[in-house]
């Protein structure tokens, strides 16, 4: 536990919102928008805490445990991932499939509040993110054992850290094939377009912010917390994969973080107004894409 | 020994005892489930001083049986499946005590009869160390659990199912009947070598697929795993709780025992079991996503985790062919955690699932919907078991997933070529196996707990669970926790089990790996804790408001208005459709003023309608052509007779004749 994993940490913790602001505001410049201020996504986090709560009386325990799992699973994986770009907060040998299963427990707790409401429009946003996910989980995992191939390394923290330079000088390849599945798999994750469009819940395009419709107040807030800090982590896992930062300072490994972070997020915005939506039928495919790229990588370590 | 020795006779006198209470039910299911409990008592202490204890305890009498011999053995392996039977065959005994009321006529009292004889089969099962008792004990241990199965003889279905489940596990007796002959014609003895012997290498080949069909038939492995689905869907909740929860593990008790008198592993039979393992998880967990009878999806995920349990099998048989210790060592104790992670999880939601499937009159999924509201203690521990399933953290099920992904991921840096490309692809199957499980939970609780009825339950259901229910649920329930916040205990406390696996494997190796997954539950259990606490005092500030779910201005849409089972498993099973040739049913709607639609799905097990039933079609035939033979006319059967008699007569004399 250093000082510098502890930054990062918290750095990543209050950026968290910016990310999909800073997207949401690169799609508006590119399609002649203004958009909405970069600061917009504290006071609407601010002015949901401070809402009062309305739940619907079909809805169970499971509803209002729902923002506490999601959000909690997503801080404890961010506490595994090497955000400083060396060891992480707590890393340990296979961190990275307790950080993949961090996140699948928030999914499957975010499925589950949608289906409390009985309502078809969370039933709809479920069945997709469950979906969806059978083809994101292998595309990760291929990814992670690429990382691990190239690097020889089993943790995040030394996928992620000093072995990583050397990799890149090895398996540029590997590497490279890795980075652009895993941006696929971001976009995935993050429920950004061309899979998702995260400003709209209408029936054809909904997937998250449809499951998490009749949310309100604080456990709206929390979960919009929630979801921008899954993209914060995945956004930071790309760019510790491109960005090997072990040789650094640390002061100025944890720095680089934010325009890292920034980078990805105006990638991700400049993806989302240059291409549709796609079909929900061919979201697997994109996915299966990623996975194949990834398994491309592996096969390139395999001797 | 004499602990053990004393529970398997106090169960042997459960399964007599209750013939003496026969016209009184409570009294016979007192004494049923009072000598479960009891022998499991004793039979569990006997375990743990011998988990730990590094020598075997060793039991030999003479018994006036052909070949036999009542030699017992209990050592760290057979403890290892010893204990989680006891606790699990304790709790499932309590578990069916409630269920004596709507037994029928003298069912209440033979149901603990043969599930007193279940339970003891098993523990001489996992005991023996002579080939024709444990074959003995395996056979009784069949035919109890048939007669468990069959427990509502009255519906057709049932009845099916248990002959089913009686042709499969006859089939696999024979071959296990197949291989300790040649065991015993190699060794001169029908006692169990605790050391291999050398066979030829086809000879190694031929034992290792009767193992594969005789041990992994009761073990569920695909595709031996058919009659498995059935007889659970068709057997009360604690007795599927039971045969899901422990005795599939005694098929796998089967193969870790007799798997190393193969001699050294080859990498022919790891690749082996380590494909049935991966595709058949993966086949499976899509089969149970798309099943509308609640107990047939969680059988189906039976045979998933089945698969896992045999894919983390071939991971050490591999390691230890490859001399990585390392994979050898993660492989075979992911496989001994599994088995226990999902006995205890998977008989937590048989008992829960089972308990709701009763109250509701109704297996169908697609009728279920908000009974947490109504049962929310026995619910809430459902959930529990869901998620322990679902391999999430923070629950018992996840250790054992993480340990099958570190031994493929340690594989997969050690191996070389086809070797290390085999554990990426495991990596990702069990990537999408995984991904598919947690949708296949959340389809089970999502749309059969949660939400408002589809359809009403009877009147009259769902008054307060009996205590009966709830407190084994919530004991096997506190054990999926217990196991997720402290791993490393267990694992150091089946080194002993390991050892004799994977023998100088380093157990503590695998002790360190999992402390930190203790950590970690606990950091989750408590940062959950503190948001929700955080989240509470937020939300808790004014009073609440409750209203409708939103539905654009609808109010009170009716439950049937809801998502749907099988919408909800819709997009997997398109993506997956070339696979699993679904059949689709479908009716309009046409016309501008459409008066009827209906969509009907129905995903049937390829290994039926592909392998078993052309097979079984076919002999079938070949038999009715025997039908011939037969006339209904004595003259006909003398002529057999006199014919019959000529052969042997020629096979007798020709000899003779030839001889110069």
């Amino acid at each position: 536990m250093t000082a510098s994993a502890i930054g990062a940490l918290a750095l990543i913790l209050v950026v968290a919102p910016l990310l999909p602001a800073l997207a949401g505001r690169t799609v508006a410049f590119l399609t002649g928008r203004r958009g909405a201020p970069l600061l917009q996504p504290y006071r609407d986090l601010a002015k949901l805490l401070g809402k009062g709560a309305v739940y619907s009386r079909t809805t169970t325990g499971v509803f209002r445990l729902a923002p506490a799992v999601v959000l909690g699973a997503a801080l404890v994986a961010a506490g595994l991932l090497p955000l400083d770009g060396r060891r992480g907060l707590a890393g340990f040998g296979g961190d990275m499939i307790a950080f993949a299963g961090l996140l699948a427990l928030g999914r499957l707790l975010l499925a589950l509040a949608g289906l409390d409401t009985g309502s078809s429009f969370e039933g709809m946003g479920a069945s997709r993110e469950l979906g969806f996910a059978t083809f994101s989980e292998p595309a990760l995992f291929l990814v992670l054992g690429a990382l691990a191939l190239a690097t020889g390394e089993s943790s995040l923290g030394g996928m992620l850290g000093a072995p990583l330079a050397r990799a890149w000088a090895r398996a540029p390849a590997t590497l490279a094939m890795v980075g652009v599945s895993l941006g696929i798999v971001l976009l995935a994750e993050a429920s950004r377009g061309p899979v998702d469009d995260p400003a709209t819940h209408l029936e054809l395009t909904m997937i998250h912010e449809v499951t998490i419709l009749d949310h309100g107040g604080p456990d709206l807030g929390i979960l919009l917390y929630g979801s921008a800090l899954k993209f914060a982590l995945f956004a930071a896992l790309l760019a510790g994969t491109f960005l090997p930062r072990a040789a650094w300072p640390a002061p100025l490994a944890v720095a680089a973080l934010l325009p890292a972070l920034a980078l990805v997020a105006i990638l991700v915005g400049v993806i989302e107004s240059a291409m549709a939506r796609l079909r929900l039928v061919q979201v697997p495919h994109l996915l299966t894409g990623a996975a194949a790229l990834a398994a491309l990588g592996v096969v390139l370590r395999v001797r | 020994m004499s602990l053990i020795l004393a529970a398997v006779a106090v169960w042997l006198l459960g399964a007599v005892g209750w013939a003496l209470a026969r016209r009184r039910r409570d009294l016979a299911a007192a004494i049923g489930a009072g000598a479960a409990v009891v022998g499991a008592a004793l039979g569990a202490c006997a375990a743990g001083s011998a988990l730990s204890g590094r020598e075997a305890q060793v039991l030999s009498a003479a018994w006036p049986v052909p070949f036999a011999g009542l030699g017992l053995r209990l050592d760290a392996l057979a403890a290892a499946f010893l204990l989680p039977l006891c606790l699990i065959g304790a709790l499932c005994a309590i578990l069916a005590v409630p269920t004596r009321h709507h037994a029928d006529g003298g069912g209440a009292g033979a149901g603990f009869a043969a599930f007193n004889a279940l339970l003891a089969s098993m523990a001489t099962v996992v005991l023996a160390a002579n080939l024709v008792l444990l074959l003995a004990a395996w056979e009784v241990m069949t035919f109890a659990s048939y007669a468990l199965v069959v427990t509502d003889h009255d519906s057709r279905a049932v009845r099916e199912a248990g002959y089913q489940y009686l042709i499969f596990s006859q089939l696999a007796a024979g071959a296990l009947l197949l291989l300790f002959l040649v065991l015993a014609a190699a060794t001169g003895t029908w006692e169990l070598a605790a050391v291999p012997v050398a066979h030829a290498r086809t000879a190694v080949a031929g034992l290792f697929v009767l193992m594969v069909i005789g041990f992994g038939t009761k073990a569920a492995v695909v595709p031996f795993h058919v009659w498995l689905p059935a007889a659970h869907a068709a057997a009360p909740a604690h007795v599927s709780a039971l045969m899901s929860g422990v005795m599939i593990t005694m098929g796998f008790y089967g193969l870790a025992r007799f798997l190393p008198l193969l001699g050294p592993p080859s990498p022919g039979v790891a690749f082996t079991l380590i494909g049935l393992g991966a595709a058949g998880a993966l086949g499976a967990v899509l089969l149970a996503l798309l099943q509308r009878d609640v107990k047939r999806v969680l059988a189906y995920s039976t045979v998933e985790n089945a698969g896992l349990i045999t894919l983390a099998m071939g991971a050490g048989l591999l390691g230890q062919w490859a001399g990585a210790p390392e994979l050898a060592v993660l492989g075979w104790s992911a496989a001994l955690f599994h088995i226990w992670s999902h006995s205890l999880a998977k008989s937590l939601l048989f008992g829960g699932v089972g308990a709701f499937a009763h109250e509701a009159r109704s297996r169908d999924l697609e009728g279920w919907g908000g009974l947490l509201a109504r049962w929310p203690v026995v619910g809430g521990l459902t959930v529990v078991g869901a998620l322990a399933i679902a391999a999430v953290p923070g629950l018992s099920g996840f250790v054992g997933e993480w340990l099958i992904f570190r031994a493929l991921f340690a594989g997969a840096l050690v191996l070389h070529g086809v070797a290390r490309a085999a554990m990426v692809v495991g990596i990702a199957v069990l990537a999408m196996t995984a991904a598919v499980t947690l949708a296949g939970q959340a389809r089970l609780i999502g749309i059969g707990l949660l939400g408002t009825p589809r359809r009403e339950p009877p009147a009259g259901a769902f008054r307060p669970p009996a205590r009966a229910t709830t407190a084994p649920l919530a004991a096997l329930a506190g054990s999926c926790l217990l196991i997720a916040w402290f791993p490393a205990p267990l694992v150091a406390a089946l080194a002993g089990a390991l050892a004799t696996l994977v023998p100088g494997g380093a157990p503590t190796l695998v002790v360190d790996a999992v402390r930190p997954l203790g950590s970690l539950a606990l950091v989750l259990t408590g940062v959950v804790a503190l948001v929700a606490v955080l989240r509470g005092a937020l939300a808790g500030r004014g009073v609440p408001r409750a209203t409708e779910t939103w539905g654009c201005g609808y109010a009170g849409a009716p439950g049937r208005t809801q998502y749907s089972a099988s919408s909800l498993a819709e997009p997997v099973r398109q993506a997956f459709a070339p696979l699993l040739r679904t059949r689709v049913e479908r009716l309009g709607p046409v016309g501008y003023w459409p008066a009827e639609a209906s969509w009907r799905s129905r995903t049937l097990d390829r290994t039926v309608t592909g392998v078993y039933r052309p097979a079984f079609g076919g002999v079938s035939a070949l038999l009715q052509r025997l039908r011939d033979l037969q006339e209904p006319r004595v003259t006909t059967y003398l002529r057999y007779v006199v014919l019959a008699l000529l052969v042997v007569l020629a096979l007798l004399f020709l000899p003779i004749v030839v001889r110069p």
